[in-house]
């Protein structure tokens, strides 16, 4: 689904990421854990289509399309959903409003029906009970005065509106206490599906817990530089970074 | 230039015979001639025009608003849905008592020219009194072609159910002079939208005076909307004059013009008084929009809070200037200024000036005005939700405008104004 070959990327003159590899199977869940500033949020940015990202060399394709040239919606009209690990506020914006933007926008790229005012509304509700948001969320403003897990929870909400072929999570876990981090895991767990791929950037093991990868990587220095089975989590909790960084 | 406009109202003015023939208002109308030869034009040199471009309207031959397209009479004063007000209709300047509601013991309306003795006395006492000295010549200029206005009264002690809507619309080219008294007796409660709305293509002129009163205790929802487009020059003046412990919220709406200025004054006559003013003015294309809100506090413990929010694009400019002049007696006012703009283009102009003139040591002030451009990471988050960059710029510019319109509690007059922002925000070239 995802294949992403010899990537090296950067922002303003500043090389990041430095020729790293990574293919993700359709129904994989793939969990990508470093040392901070190692380059993960970059990979997410540079994978989503953030301005001032400078590709240098390498390829992102999702099913053989490359994604590497398109404008950040277009590749959501493929199917990337990036949750930011810092989701952005958007006052006077109702959550109802911008997710009905956004569904519309998405759905009638892929090609589905562009569900009527009523269904959507039973949509949104549903899935904000699933991520255990009060339905006063859907009414205010984008993220405007939401608490840190509350944000979070709205980025799975979100992800549960738009389905998604591929999604990428960069530290959704950080900041959300145990009752949140559930929450959060159930929603990804919920979405599971053999024609859906999950990239789950985590700094810690933690979040691994509830959603069991198939695949572990450790980035560090711009590259992927060890990779294993969900056993690697572990390793890494107990071990720190140092020993992979000091073996890369 | 400025002599043509001058020259040709001046002449207007001297042979000019109102609508429904009334005479008893000609003393003001004479008094409204002489100040307005004596007064200045606009121009860069005045301060209070400095950041306006009034040079399309100075070299105008000003002419009186002809007869009425009634086609455009219908489509403008329809029903705003779920709305549900008391409604008084002004057609190009002339209040028409057909196209309004009926009125009964809580809110009624009367035409200055079918004022009886007692009207006319409360009409004389009010008119022209509540706008504080200084010059105004386009106040001047609607006092020298004062026509048919309306007297609005609330019975003290009422508390209106639905709003009251004062509409005024432009079918026809010329210059128009609504012209509206407003009194809210004491202890009443009241919501009162004064709308003004022009044909699109309709080089209309209006020099639109209102005057409220609110009475002890009163409380006013005073909404205040002027919807311009190209070719409409809309120029405003709005006094609201508060009694004792009253409380007055202003929702101020000023989109598009050729020229869309409002004055808005608060004068706080009555301590103990709440004054909440929210506001928003846009200009894209040419359009030129301005808001001067002076607020007078002239007497000790009062409260103001003002929240605006401005926008220019494309080549429009957007003025704000507020004042808020805490008077020596006003000891124990709180007043808090807070004015947030957007330049969405390198050919737009905005300018927002906050000024307070303290007199009172014993206060409690603030103000605050921003100018910034719609934040790059919002609308790369909107974009990774499948909007376009168009579409997230326009919902970022809605949003930070429709902050004002939720602060409306009416709900069905901020869903009307929802249309026209829309289509303020789309498609605009800011290149
Ligand atoms: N806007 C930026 N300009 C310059 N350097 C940046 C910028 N953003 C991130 N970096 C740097 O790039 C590196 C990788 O950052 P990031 O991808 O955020 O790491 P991670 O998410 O793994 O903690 C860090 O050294 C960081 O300081
Ligand atoms: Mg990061």
């Amino acid at each position: 689904m995802l294949k992403v070959e010899n990537l090296c990327a950067g922002i303003e003159e500043k090389t990041i990421l430095q020729g790293l590899n990574i293919t993700v199977n359709p129904g994989e869940v793939h969990a990508i854990m470093g040392p901070n500033g190692a380059g993960k949020s970059t990979l997410s940015y540079v994978l989503g289509g953030r301005p001032g990202y400078e590709v240098s060399s390498g390829s992102a394709e999702l099913d053989g399309v490359d994604l590497l040239d398109m404008e950040p919606e277009d590749r959501a009209k493929e199917g990337v959903f990036l949750a930011f690990q810092y989701p952005v506020e958007v006052p006077g914006v109702s959550n109802m409003e911008f997710l009905k933007a956004a569904v519309e926008s998405v759905y009638a790229a892929r090609g589905w029906d562009v569900p009527s005012t009523v269904d959507f509304m039973k949509l949104a509700r549903e899935a904000c009970a699933q991520v255990q948001l009060p339905l006063d969320f859907l009414k205010r403003g984008v993220n405007e005065g939401f608490s840190g897990g509350e944000r979070k929870r709205n980025e799975i909400l979100q992800m549960m509106m738009l389905k998604p072929k591929l999604c990428l999570l960069d530290e959704t876990d950080s900041g959300l206490d145990i009752d949140a981090l559930q929450v959060v895991a159930e929603g990804v767990n919920s979405m599971r599906s053999p024609d859906r791929a999950f990239v789950v950037v985590t700094h810690y093991q933690r979040l691994l817990d509830y959603i069991v990868p198939d695949f572990v990587h450790v980035l560090a220095d711009g590259k992927i530089v060890k990779s294993g089975g969900a056993e690697l989590a572990l390793e890494l909790e107990e071990k720190g970074y140092g020993w992979i960084e000091g073996a890369a | 230039m400025a002599e043509q406009f001058k020259d040709s109202a001046s002449a207007l003015a001297s042979t000019f015979v109102p609508s429904k023939g009334e005479q008893w208002l000609s003393a003001q109308r004479k008094q409204g001639s002489a100040a307005f030869s004596g007064a200045a034009m606009p121009s860069r040199r005045i301060e209070q025009f400095k950041y306006n471009n009034f040079n399309d309207l100075l070299k105008q031959n000003i002419s009186l608003a002809g007869a009425s397209d009634q086609a455009l009479v219908a489509e403008l004063t329809a029903e705003i849905p779920g709305l549900n007000a008391h409604r008084f209709v002004f057609v190009d300047g002339v209040f028409q008592p057909e196209l309004s509601s009926a009125t009964d013991a809580d809110v009624s309306a009367t035409a200055f020219s079918t004022a009886d003795d007692a009207q006319q006395a409360v009409i004389s006492d009010l008119l022209g009194k509540l706008v504080p000295e200084g010059d105004r010549p386009f106040v001047a200029l609607a006092d020298s072609l004062l026509d048919d206005g309306v007297l609005l009264e609330v019975a003290a002690g009422a508390d209106l159910q639905k709003p009251v809507q004062l509409l005024s619309v432009r079918t026809t080219t010329g210059v128009a002079t609504p012209r509206l008294l407003v009194k809210i007796g004491d202890g009443a409660r009241a919501s009162v939208i004064e709308q003004y709305q022009c044909a699109d293509g309709v080089q209309a002129f209006d020099s639109a005076v209102s005057e409220l009163d609110l009475g002890a205790n009163a409380e006013l929802h005073h909404y205040r909307i002027a919807l311009g487009n190209d070719s409409y020059t809309h120029i405003g003046t709005s006094v609201a004059h508060q009694g004792r412990d009253s409380r007055y919220r202003a929702y101020v709406i000023n989109t598009g013009g050729a020229i869309n200025r409002l004055d808005h004054v608060v004068d706080v006559r009555g301590s103990g008084s709440n004054s909440q003013m929210f506001g928003a003015y846009l200009a894209r294309a040419k359009q030129q929009v301005d808001i001067h809100l002076c607020v007078e506090h002239a007497v000790p413990n009062c409260d103001s809070q003002e929240t605006y929010r401005g926008m220019a694009a494309e080549s429009g400019k957007a003025v704000f200037n507020g004042r808020i002049q805490i008077h020596k007696d006003a000891q124990k006012t709180d007043a808090q200024l807070s004015c947030r703009n957007l330049l969405l283009s390198n050919k737009a102009e905005l300018n927002a000036k906050p000024e307070l003139e303290i007199y009172a040591d014993d206060v409690k002030c603030a103000h605050g005005a921003t100018v910034g451009q719609l934040d790059p990471e919002s609308i790369f988050y909107m974009r990774t939700r499948g909007l376009s960059e168009e579409k997230a710029r326009a919902l970022l510019s809605y949003g930070f405008i429709n902050e004002v319109l939720l602060a409306m509690p009416l709900e069905p007059l901020a869903d009307f104004l929802r249309t026209p922002m829309d289509a303020f925000f789309a498609n605009q070239d800011n290149s």
